[in-house]
């Protein structure tokens, strides 16, 4: 299983469930939140996850990802604490703004 | 960071996740127990669904971890307990952001946002302003 194809099977699904979810709830500032969020995610993650593998705490199989690198991390790296974020993020909106 | 030895993965994530859950409950502990009823559940299924999909790509062989830095614990036989954590401290660290701004947007009912001045402190009960006000965000 290539990393991309395991992004469309395990991240994708449920966030186009969670987008659908909380659609009718979701506001501008949600997604000025999330945008907002999405650069801070990056900013905090990445330079630990590269460092981790600077650092030999964990790896990539080289014949499994895209072969687009950024720094020492695979370019569906970044997407999978991204996809993520979304997820966990969007689901979370829907739930506090619907009931107590 | 080797050094550490199999509690190295353990005390790299901590030292970069704790900051950050803790450093919330520092400013904002009200709130925060107040509203965990809503927001943890949810956060913990999540982490949990987000884990075992970890699991699979590890036993497909997408990535794994360096045996020697972990402590050896594999849930399943599978995950180790460090990527377990990961999840579990990641979903946190969103959803606790996620509900801190939608408190702050006035978004969460029964939970007004009254300002700056009462958003602080341990309380066991939302902060009643000084006179009744309109609710707004």
């Amino acid at each position: 299983m290539t990393y991309l194809r395991f992004l469309t099977i395990f991240l994708l699904p449920p966030l186009i469930v969670a987008a659908w979810r909380v659609w009718p709830v979701l506001a501008r500032r949600h997604l000025l939140f999330l945008g907002a969020l999405s650069l801070v995610v990056l900013a905090w993650t990445s330079p630990w996850d590269n460092a981790a593998v600077a650092q030999g705490l964990w790896g990539f199989d080289a014949a499994r990802v895209s072969g687009v690198w950024i720094h020492r991390l695979p370019v569906e790296e970044y997407a999978f604490f991204l996809l993520q974020t979304w997820v966990t993020s969007l689901f979370l909106v829907r739930r506090l703004m619907v009931r107590r | 960071m080797r050094d550490l030895g199999r509690f190295t993965y353990l005390a790299w994530l901590l030292a970069w996740a704790l900051p950050v859950l803790l450093g919330q409950w520092a400013v904002f502990p009200g709130f925060l127990s107040r509203s965990a009823r809503r927001w943890l559940p949810l956060a913990l299924g999540l982490a949990a669904y987000f884990a075992t999909a970890d699991a699979i790509g590890i036993a497909m062989g997408v990535w794994d971890v360096e045996e020697a830095t972990i402590l050896g614990l594999r849930l399943g036989g599978v995950l180790p307990l460090e990527e377990a954590a990961f999840f579990l401290l990641t979903t946190l660290m969103v959803a606790q952001t996620t509900a801190l701004f939608l408190w702050r947007f006035g978004d969460l009912e029964g939970e007004p946002w009254r300002g700056w001045g009462l958003a602080f402190g341990w309380s066991g009960v939302p902060a009643q302003p000084a006179q009744p006000d309109r609710k707004g965000g």
